[in-house]
């Protein structure tokens, strides 16, 4: 039987920068999947991550369904389409923790070359460091619809706040169907 | 060797009201479906679930699955408990009133599946939420479960059936197997 989970593409950065972009994305795959091991430049303990699609052309709008831990507290929330991106698990911030602190993410995005499926991704991840508060320990999954069909070529990473902070790394992987 | 390889997938062409795999090798240590669903029920959305090599009994599984259902409260957020459930949870797919070509995400994973010496344990999750911000709670799902079943036979046929209604043409579903050496 064919390999059917391979490696895309992998950017490491090596200068903060305000966004990691994956552009022409192949099409040859039925799932992708993302994953972000990441920083963010933010003056704080940690920062929101965010994926939008095909930034290039129409951006669409989207709306995410989330459930969170943060420390010692827990909740469940909706936003829509005000951001234009989805809003994923946070980040490590730059500040007040430790330098080598990082946010991990697995991202899902099912069947994302049909066009008459409205894009659909699923996600869960964390940033749980030695810090004791809602910014310093927190643990997210959800999912969320983007209003477009068209197909998903170009992806990009980016920090709610701020920058990206150098060494921050995403690698997406393919995933076929036959 | 692969770590992921094909077993099957499936997409469907007319309305149906499960997705199979039959004649499932036992040459892997793990199964991993993914796909994206749709159903037919007249409502914003439908729940789904796995049965394991036609088990379909009360008491076949116990599952439990913390759900989101909408932007309400964290009130909202909430373990369900079924321990004489038929089926395991799989996910919830958008509705025939949800916006046209809105299709939920779900994963899910069969663990050990071959092992007669354990009780066979699935896990995974998905969404299915709408794009138009409407506040109905249940054009906004997400759900995380685990299930076990309570069998330990060899795995070899996988059922995902949905809820109320059919699955939608477009529903896919692919399932890997995933090997350990």
């Amino acid at each position: 039987m064919a390999s059917t989970f391979e490696f895309i593409e992998k950017q490491t950065l090596g200068s903060d920068a305000a966004a990691i972009d994956f552009t022409s994305v192949t099409q040859a795959y039925e799932h992708l999947q993302v994953r972000i091991h990441g920083k963010s430049t933010y003056g704080g303990l940690s920062d929101d991550a965010r994926i939008s699609f095909n930034r290039s052309n129409t951006i669409g709008t989207w709306d995410q369904q989330y459930m969170y831990g943060m420390y010692s507290t827990d909740g469940v929330g909706e936003l829509f389409s005000s951001y234009d991106a989805t809003w994923l698990t946070r980040l490590a911030g730059n500040s007040g923790t430790s330098v080598y602190q990082r946010g991990v993410i697995v991202i899902t995005i099912s069947d994302y070359a049909n066009t008459s499926k409205r894009a659909s991704i699923q996600w869960y991840g964390g940033n749980v460091s030695g810090d004791n508060n809602n910014q310093g320990k927190q643990i997210s999954m959800g999912g969320a619809a983007w209003s477009e069909t068209t197909a998903i070529s170009e992806i990009r990473i980016r920090s709610g706040s701020a920058s990206l902070k150098a060494g921050t790394s995403v690698a997406i992987y393919g995933m076929k169907s036959s | 060797m692969a770590a992921f390889e094909i077993i099957a997938h499936t997409e469907l062409s007319s309305g149906a009201a499960y997705v199979e795999f039959t004649s499932i090798p036992a040459t892997y240590q793990h199964l991993y479906i993914v796909g994206s669903g749709r159903s037919t029920r007249s409502a914003y959305a439908d729940g789904s679930g796995i049965i394991l090599n036609g088990h379909d009994d009360n008491g076949d599984y116990h599952m439990s699955a913390i759900l989101a259902w909408g932007p309400s409260s964290p009130g909202a957020y909430d373990t369900v408990g079924d321990t004489q459930s038929s089926l395991g949870y799989m996910m919830d797919s958008p509705g025939a009133d949800a916006e046209s070509n809105v299709f939920g995400t779900g994963h899910c994973w069969i663990l050990d599946y071959t092992a007669t010496d354990k009780l066979t344990g699935m896990i995974g999750n998905a969404s299915a939420p709408g794009y138009s911000g409407d506040t109905n709670d249940y054009l906004q799902t997400f759900g995380h479960g685990h299930c076990t079943q309570t069998k330990t036979e060899v795995i070899h046929t996988v059922r995902i059936k949905n809820g109320v209604g059919n699955y939608a043409v477009g529903t896919a579903f692919t399932i890997y197997g995933v090997n350990s050496v």
